[in-house]
């Protein structure tokens, strides 16, 4: 039982459960099919169709192999540990739902103010401790990188709520 | 001929050529370095500066642009596991390992050695070789340049680490999001969902720093007792005894680079890859690939760097640019007035030369800055990890953003993080999935266009002794890496 927990099962089962949803709703419905195609080895889903169902034949091989392994009690040694022990993964969740408001605040507060804000977070997330080090570097490395983009390499970066006091 | 030499010579002897190629270098190196800076966005940056200047001076700023940045892609990706360009990610995939154990500094000048001497090989093959292979490449076509795909996707068998199924699964994924953008044969929409950011595809810097990147930094967060702090520039450099070691797979994969690079089109990450592949299965330690092993180091750079002269010989000796890059340097040849080809060797030789003998010091130069460089820049793996990993994340951010200027990029990278952290919870290696959507496009647009030229036979793909020469490559890389996998599970088997 063990087994269907772990990393191999749960590999296998996302590539069959990926390529049977790529070929019977994603390509038919993410894909538009010209009347006028003269070969069926040149239509636009053809190439993709090819490479989901291999997708899902591979997943569906893992979890055969899988299951023979189980009957003949052949599961190898870390087959049933799972993938998630000892993380903690609560953390990686904040750090993700910060990446997306970091990404949201991006264009309104303008990259520096939004890099600034979220790096302070993560610093003090990440355990810096120090006041003045956390300061230092969550200004300083965004003002740095946005000058070195918008002055020495001329790529406009969205400067936002600062842009009267920086453009 | 003597008399041309020495008028060539007088045109390039002079400070502002030595300097002008200095700085070319030095500027190569550091936007090769810095996530979402590219070479071609780099030597595009330099152009305007070279409209006032003389043309052998403008064109050597350029090329020093652009042998600094290959180099100089691979110095993130050895530290941060953040490529600066998409042949430095096979650099990283036993670089970071060896950061990650407190070699870096091992590893970057390895990087260094294999860089220098495959563009010193590949600089020479420019001078004795380019109307040779120049008249070989313009024998390729869609079937050939297919062929020759497949053949540079098996590496993808050498780097799915235990368990061949997760990988090609993996690589499966990677070809799957390179068919997002629009079809190029019918042009209607693949995968765009009404999104108008997705028709022309995913941008692969933001992939590639997306699934190499983020899930160390969310690794980070998620362990509970941090990795343990090593200092990178505690680590021994690399000795000369090392290199010497490794210079069977530099040579190597400086001449796979040398041939791959001068066929217009294919650039430097499958001449990385593949040379990558050849160093591993031919090793003693093939095993050792993709944990941290410095010939795998030594053979991806050789490969990368190997590209770099050969793809200046159909731009000059046919005015073919074989890249982005070698297109902006025609466009800097023809503000100037000159039209590489044949014709420029007949009416401007010297010019020619001078050139050469730039380039020929160019590799010089390449080694004194990788030398400072790594000083300076190897300074990074001091930082400890609960400051780095933040500031990766921001620099991540602006990096993906400045590919484009479009905010829709650094979305994609985040998400590409997560599918990268998911993969890596479930043992799925990263790096098929990368080779596979980087020469994805390139496998199915000569794949398709091969069948249109065929009118839907697939006996085009056996038209040529080209075709044949890449099927048998294929088939023997495929035979031999079975045979290995097999003997090491017996291996196994019989200790165990």
């Amino acid at each position: 039982m063990r087994n269907w927990l772990s990393p191999n099962a749960m590999a296998g089962a996302a590539y069959l459960a990926l390529g049977l949803l790529m070929v019977f709703v994603l390509i038919p419905i993410g894909v538009d099919e010209p009347a006028n195609v003269e070969f069926a080895v040149l239509a636009p889903a053809y190439w993709p169709r090819v490479i989901c169902l291999v997708l899902a034949a591979l997943g569906t091989g893992m979890l055969i192999r899988l299951w023979l392994n189980t009957r003949s009690g052949e599961g190898e040694s870390d087959e049933g540990a799972s993938p998630f022990k000892g993380l903690l993964l609560w953390r990686v969740g904040v750090v993700i739902v910060g990446t997306f408001v970091l990404y949201a605040l991006l264009e309104p507060l303008g990259f520096v103010l939004a890099g600034a804000l979220a790096l302070a977070l993560l610093l003090l997330f990440a355990g810096e401790r120090r006041p003045l080090h956390v300061a230092l570097i969550s200004i300083g490395v965004p003002m740095l990188l946005y000058l070195f983009f918008t002055k020495a390499a001329s790529i406009p970066i969205p400067a936002g709520l600062l842009e009267p006091i920086l453009v | 001929m003597f008399d041309t030499i020495i008028s060539a010579f007088t045109l390039f002897a002079t400070f502002e050529n030595a300097i002008a190629l200095f700085i070319g270098v030095v500027f190569g190196v550091v936007i090769g370095a810095i996530p979402g800076m590219t070479t071609p966005m780099g030597v595009a940056l330099a152009l305007p500066f070279t409209f006032t200047m003389q043309p052998v001076t403008g064109i050597l700023l350029l090329l020093g642009v652009y042998k600094g940045g290959l180099y100089g892609g691979s110095i993130t990706a050895i530290l941060i596991n953040a490529p600066g360009t998409p042949a430095a990610s096979c650099t990283g995939l036993d670089g970071y390992p060896l950061a990650k154990k407190g070699e870096a500094r091992r590893a970057l000048d390895m990087a260094l050695y294999a860089s220098c001497t495959a563009d010193f090989i590949s600089n020479l093959s420019l001078i004795f070789f380019a109307g040779i292979l120049a008249s070989f490449a313009l024998k390729f076509g869609p079937p050939e340049f297919f062929t020759l795909i497949v053949f540079s996707l098996t590496i993808i068998a050498g780097v799915s680490g235990d368990d061949l199924l997760k990988g090609l699964g993996s690589a499966c994924l990677g070809l799957v999001l390179a068919t997002i953008g629009l079809d190029l044969i019918y042009g209607s929409n693949r995968f765009i969902f009404g999104e108008y950011q997705l028709m022309s595809g995913l941008n692969f810097i933001p992939v590639l720093i997306g699934l190499f990147a983020l899930p160390e930094v969310f690794n980070f967060f998620a362990t509970k007792v941090k990795p343990h702090e090593i200092s990178a520039l505690a680590g021994l450099s690399a000795s000369f005894a090392e290199y010497r070691k490794n210079l069977k797979s530099i040579i190597r994969g400086s001449l796979i680079g040398v041939s791959l690079g001068a066929i217009p089109g294919i650039g430097g990450a499958p001449a990385a890859f593949l040379s990558y592949s050849e160093a591993k299965r031919t090793s003693a330690k093939g095993d050792n690939f993709g944990k941290g092993e410095l010939e795998g180091v030594a053979a991806a750079e050789a490969g990368n760097n190997g590209v770099a002269g050969a793809t200046l010989i159909p731009l000059l000796a046919l005015g073919v640019p074989g890249d982005i890059i070698t297109a902006i340097i025609l466009g800097a040849f023809m503000i100037h007035g000159l039209r590489p080809g044949p014709l420029l060797f007949q009416d401007n030789i010297n010019l020619i030369y001078a050139l050469f003998m730039g380039i020929m010091l160019s590799s010089a130069y390449l080694f004194v800055v990788g030398k400072l460089s790594i000083r300076a820049i190897a300074k990074i793996a001091d930082v400890p990890h609960r400051i780095l990993f933040p500031v990766v994340l921001i620099l991540c951010v602006f990096g993906a953003y400045a590919i484009n200027n479009t905010i829709f990029d650094v979305l994609v990278m985040f998400i590409m993080g997560i599918v990268g952290y998911g993969m890596r919870l479930l043992g799925i290696p990263a790096a098929p999935f990368l080779i596979a959507f980087i020469l994805g496009p390139l496998l199915e647009d000569n794949f398709r266009q091969a069948l249109l030229l065929g009118k839907g036979d697939f006996t085009i793909f056996v038209r040529s002794y080209i075709t044949w020469f890449f099927w048998a490559l294929t088939a023997l890389t495929v035979g031999a890496m079975t045979y290995q996998r097999i003997k090491g599970k017996k291996n196994v088997l019989a200790d165990g």
